[in-house]
């Protein structure tokens, strides 16, 4: 899968109506490219549309001692 | 004579119960030690010399009228992004320089109302994100050419130099434990949601923690007793009564299963940190605690989850002084602040969400063991000017390594308390991290304070200030 060139960042950065220096788009795509192969590994997670995990889940759970409320399955990486 | 400022808040508060010391002692024993050593530590942004002498005073009265509170006299300071009203409160910034609030944030409130005495506000990376603040580097008291880590830089700095006894800091991924296990002193990141973050500079809603760092687990109990609870300021906080978190201390380990686990945490680690581990381990073990091996495979979603939360939480608050980049005070910050900006809603959603699953593979193992002992961090303090980490014969950026053992029991929620377990061969600070499942922070008290009562590591004295204390001058 290719990585985004700094025209994809600036052509990002025009859209969100971000002004940023050609320095600190430079360092942005940097830390992009460094942190890039975690992100794929994490984009690879396909997670369930049925049995749906959503953000809720997580604070529920911290509620119930950590326990979940009912089984889930576990979505395979 | 043993200072008053090298005691920890309970000694003092046993000294005060005696009327062999008081709380203005104290406190003139801590505005001294900083004297000393803050030209060269810089953990301290700003003391409250008079006011904070002149509510001792008001402390003293309660002792003597034998009417105390729970941590009456006892001095504490509070990480720079902690609102304190009327005391400028920077997070660190030269966007916040004057910035001065009306009301305290919910844990000073209830300092304060147990007694303890707000004497200095304290250093943290900017925004408690990056790798310093505007306001420059805090040194390791224990060699002052390493970094004293962060964000919770000078909270862990000023109570490792025996500045004062305890500190607040806050934890996003790894921010109290971080700078705890560099300077060798005990840090605690509470169950998401125990302690109430009202008032406080946030930097990422879903990731915030704020908790007690201090040289004993006792300590922390006792500061934790008083600053958890529910507030509905905080739209996070846990519905939970009061505990005594210092009931049950001295449980012991015996019959506890200790999980020891097999993956992440041991993948990538300096070799005299995990020697430091085996040896609590085998202390533990010693002591009664049963030692299981467990798998928590999801783990390695940690890092890039946690980044990608950050990252974007980050962006959305910090927008307000976006169009201010070039002030923020260092290049890593201001790479921060600019790579935030490109964080996609879909990797944010899914890292969200991911978030569970992290927490499902923790609930299997929890289901063997009681809580966990891991690594406090992978190698020692990184020099201050390069902030490479050495792991064996390899280098590796701050970015890759500083938040790798701390920030899974920020996505999960889990409490973790970082404990000093011994000094490397350069002479600087190992350490070790008990976790528990959400709501067990005091198995973490329990199983640190039986490390504590079989180890003296969390009493060891940073080389520096034991200098400057024989040599003043």
């Amino acid at each position: 899968m290719s990585e985004p060139s700094e025209l994809t960042f600036r052509v990002i950065a025009e859209d969100l109506d971000i002004e940023l220096s050609s320095e600190h788009l430079e360092n942005a795509l940097g830390a992009h490219r460094i942190f890039r192969p975690k992100l794929q590994e994490l984009r690879q997670l396909k997670l369930p549309y049925l049995d749906c995990i959503e953000p809720a889940d997580v604070r529920q759970w911290i509620e119930n001692g950590g326990r979940s409320v009912q089984a889930r399955g576990k979505p395979t990486p | 004579m043993t200072e008053l400022a090298d005691l920890t808040a309970t000694e003092l508060l046993a000294l005060y119960a005696q009327k062999e010391a008081s709380p203005t002692e104290a406190v003139r024993s801590c505005l001294s030690q900083m004297d000393r050593l803050e030209p060269t530590i810089n953990a301290v942004l700003t003391v409250r010399d008079d006011e904070c002498l002149a509510e001792a005073a008001e402390s003293e009265k309660r002792w003597m009228s034998g009417t105390p509170r729970v941590l009456d006299g006892v001095p504490y300071g509070a990480k720079d992004i902690i609102s304190t009203a009327g005391i400028r409160t920077t997070g660190g910034s030269i966007i916040y320089k004057d910035h001065v609030p009306s009301e305290n944030a919910a844990v000073i409130d209830r300092l304060e109302s147990e007694g303890a005495l707000l004497l200095a506000k304290l250093q943290t990376f900017e925004f408690a994100m990056g790798d310093n603040s505007h306001y420059g580097p805090t040194g390791n008291p224990w060699n002052l050419s390493r970094t004293s880590g962060g964000s919770s830089s000078g909270s862990a700095a000023a109570v490792a130099a025996r500045e004062l006894p305890l500190a607040l800091g806050t934890d996003t991924g790894g921010s109290i434990r971080v700078p705890a296990t560099f300077c060798g002193i005990t840090g605690f990141k509470p169950t998401m949601g125990l302690v109430p973050r009202h008032g406080i500079m946030p930097q990422s809603w879903t990731l915030d923690h704020v908790g007690p760092m201090a040289r004993s687990v006792e300590d922390i109990a006792h500061a934790l007793t008083v600053i958890a609870g529910h507030d509905s300021r905080d739209p996070t906080s846990l519905h939970q009564g009061k505990s005594d978190y210092v009931d049950g201390l001295d449980d012991g380990v015996r019959g506890l299963r200790l999980g020891l686990p097999r993956n992440w945490f041991f993948d990538l680690i300096d070799p005299a940190v995990d020697a430091a581990v085996r040896g609590a381990v085998d202390a533990l073990a010693d002591d009664g605690a049963d030692i299981v091996e467990v798998e928590i495979p999801a783990c390695a979603y940690s890092d890039a989850v946690g980044w990608t939360i950050m990252y974007a939480e980050y962006a959305a608050l910090h927008e307000v002084t976006f169009d201010r980049i070039d002030e923020y005070s260092t290049p890593l910050s201001q790479q921060l602040l600019a790579s935030s900006q490109f964080i996609s809603a879909l990797d944010y959603l899914r890292a969200l969400r991911v978030l569970h699953v992290i927490q499902l593979d923790f609930e299997r193992a929890f289901a063997e063991v009681d809580a966990l002992i891991v690594p406090g961090m992978a190698g020692v303090a990184p020099k201050n000017d390069d902030l490479l980490f050495s792991v064996g014969e390899k280098t590796f950026s701050w970015g890759d390594l500083v938040a790798r053992m701390t920030m899974v029991f920020n996505l999960t929620g889990i409490p973790a308390l970082s404990l000093p377990a011994g000094l490397s061969d350069c002479g600087l600070p190992l350490g070790i991290q008990i976790a528990a499942p959400p709501l067990s922070d005091a198995v973490c008290l329990r199983v640190g304070h039986a490390y504590q009562r079989i180890t003296s590591h969390h009493s060891a004295t940073p080389a520096f200030t034991e200098e400057k204390a024989r040599n003043p001058g």
